[in-house]
């Protein structure tokens, strides 16, 4: 889907959106949050039912919420959707970190916290991703996507009219903590298109 | 020559059927439209320029506060859904009679309004009636509460199905791989049972089944899983509990049924049942092997008399 | 003043972006590394008078180059850019001896005038 330097400048593009996500966690919850080298890989229709072995090696059940983003300056422009992806503890660890007391937590106020988390999160990296690419960005309501399932159901549920997408993984650990979070941004191929005129008009300016 | 979108716009914000409504940093009310008026009982004449959480002052303040400083600070929108927070404003809902439900509820959004410099100088909140969408999880949950409990529970006995139990077992059996916690299963039967059937019939059959049944199933712990295994056959699982606390549980359940006989049409049946009991062991290579063990002591418990709990013998390794 | 620069980045559009915000004429002598372990064995093979670091690398990222440089008390003056802005990374980065933080995409002008800050134009 996409040539070598093509990949080469969308990874450093999502480097620096990403940073910000990271800042914005950071300071919401008073912690170093540990960022590392985004990941970004093209998936096939056949694929789908198998593409969570690429980044998930746990058999543990995870929570997932997505959030839909489109282009509000093209409208064949970029869109996509993000799914946030968090491991077992980050209910728990969420919730001390924002000090609750997580006896006073019920299930809906768990669920709510990761709702809340994965908007502020995909607001700040999608943010960020637009205005590098000179785009702004719109989002769909956050919705939980599933709460401790296992993680083939993230793929499982992946529509088959798309015959290939984009997918880039960004990764955020809290330091010290179990806290565990994937972002996941997939992009359908027709939004790749658009994508690409972008990311060669970033390249001829380097 | 005025833009005709200039005229309608106000027109069409106020009319919407969703609620809007502005506020500033200090949650003070900037613009209220007809929705908000209609279903909060309060015009726009007496609303704005006071803070919302005066006028209203059953909503959450603190939470509210939050909120709208998360979306000053980041900039972002921000979201809440009526499946996490059931409502912002505690509003009537339009269905008084057909539903059960407190208040609306609601999908609200806050998005950021900007000045020409760029900064944020206030929120607009739209609130989207989400009851009736309420009302059909509802109903869909409840019918698959039934269903699932229909698909997994014995017709006569009301205790767990074969089916189900043996799930169960399979998935006690993983977790205890995992945890090192220890497992006991009993497998009982009644005994001489078909002779109650062919004696008095099988109306009597099924009182016996029933009762004893329901007999067991409140002496159970809440950990404990009971199904219907065959015919007169029950089988218990037992988490959390070795070998010797559950032949004492065991027992005690043996010692139940046979104290008080069934009554069935004015007759008394006695009762009692032979139960075999074993623990789950590392070396057990799968649940049939569990099953096959301890089915093997509840045959010793028939042979040897009835009436009666017998251990499993683990085979050699 | 002709110095010889090592840009220490795994990305290689990253790495450009930097090589050409850099004053004309000034560096004489350019080395990249595209991850950690080959910016330190650079800096350990007095490659990099002036070194341009970013933080997530693979292999070895820029804090660890930071800490081994630091361990092995190897003279080297360090300016980081990186898009990890969250405010421990600058504190962290500062303490482990790093002269500046740059946040990216790099700016022509902030570079400039860090490098004139600290005396090395």
């Amino acid at each position: 889907m996409l040539t070598e330097d093509q990949r080469d400048c969308l990874q450093e593009t999502v480097n620096v959106a990403m940073g910000k996500a990271g800042d914005v966690l950071a300071r919401l919850l008073d912690v170093f949050v540990t960022l590392s080298v985004p990941r970004i890989i093209a998936i096939e229709r056949d694929e789908f039912g198998r593409a969570h072995n690429k980044f998930f090696d746990a058999t543990t059940p995870v929570s997932v919420v997505r959030q839909g983003f489109y282009s509000s300056r093209h409208s064949q422009g970029l869109r996509g959707e993000c799914i946030l992806v968090f491991n077992e503890t980050s209910y728990r660890e969420l919730a001390e970190l924002m000090s609750y007391d997580h006896n006073d937590l019920d299930e809906s106020a768990e669920t709510e916290l990761l709702v809340d988390v994965t908007n502020v999160l995909c607001g700040a990296c999608l943010g960020g991703f637009a205005e590098q690419v000179g785009d702004t960005l719109s989002y769909s309501r956050p919705s939980l996507a599933g709460r401790q399932v296992p993680v083939e159901s993230i793929f499982a549920s992946i529509a088959t009219s798309n015959d290939r997408i984009l997918l880039i993984s960004i990764s955020f650990k809290i330091e010290n903590r179990t806290f565990d979070c994937t972002m996941l941004l997939m992009m359908p191929a027709i939004a790749v298109t658009q994508l690409v005129e972008v990311l060669d008009r970033l390249l001829e300016a380097v | 020559m005025t833009d005709p979108t200039t005229k309608l716009l106000p027109f069409i914000v106020d009319r919407v059927n969703m609620g809007i409504f502005v506020l500033d940093r200090e949650l003070n009310v900037l613009m209220w439209n007809r929705f908000m008026a209609l279903h909060s009982g309060k015009e726009a004449e007496q609303v704005v320029g006071r803070p919302v959480t005066e006028v209203f002052p059953e909503t959450n303040q603190r939470w509210l506060r939050k909120k709208v400083e998360s979306v000053f600070m980041l900039g972002n929108l921000a979201f809440t859904s009526w499946e996490q927070r059931p409502y912002v404003m505690a509003f009537p809902h339009h269905r008084p009679i057909t539903s059960d439900v407190d208040f609306m509820r609601q999908d609200c959004t806050f998005m950021p309004l900007r000045n020409k410099r760029g900064q944020v100088t206030a929120v607009c909140v739209t609130v989207n009636d989400g009851t009736d969408a309420f009302i059909y999880q509802s109903q869909l949950q409840e019918a698959m509460v039934k269903l699932e409990a229909a698909n997994r529970t014995d017709g006569l006995t009301k205790v767990n199905n074969r089916t189900y139990w043996l799930n169960r077992l399979e998935e006690e059996v993983c977790r205890v791989e995992r945890h090192e916690t220890p497992l006991t299963v009993t497998l009982f039967d009644l005994d001489h049972f078909k002779q109650v059937n062919d004696t008095m019939g099988h109306l009597a059959g099924d009182q016996v089944l029933r009762e004893v049944a329901e007999r067991v199933q409140k002496m159970l712990r809440t950990s404990d899983v009971m199904g219907r295994y065959g015919g007169e056959e029950f089988g218990i699982l037992l988490p959390h509990t070795d070998l010797w606390q559950a032949m004492q549980v065991v027992d005690r359940i043996r010692q139940n049924i046979a104290a008080k006989p069934v009554v069935f049409n004015g007759t008394e049946i006695p009762v009692t049942a032979s139960f075999g009991v074993a623990q789950w062991h590392q070396k057990l290579a799968r649940v049939d092997e569990f099953l096959s063990v301890t089915d093997e002591a509840l045959y010793e418990a028939k042979r040897s008399g009835r009436d009666r709990c017998i251990a499993a013998k683990m085979p050699y390794w | 003043m002709s110095v010889s620069v090592l840009v220490c980045d795994d990305s290689l559009m990253a790495r450009k972006q930097i090589l050409r915000v850099l004053p004309e004429g000034w560096a004489e002598h350019t080395t990249t590394a595209t991850n950690g372990k080959e910016g330190l064995d650079a800096i350990r093979a007095g490659l990099g008078q002036i070194v341009f670091l970013d933080l997530t690398m693979p292999e070895l990222d820029g804090f660890g180059v930071l800490e081994a440089i630091k361990r092995e008390a190897i003279s080297a003056k360090i300016i980081v850019i990186s898009a990890d802005i969250q405010p421990e990374a600058k504190e962290r980065v500062m303490k482990l001896g790093a002269l500046a933080f740059i946040r990216k995409p790099v700016d022509a002008d902030r570079l400039n005038e860090t490098l004139k800050a600290h005396g090395l134009l």
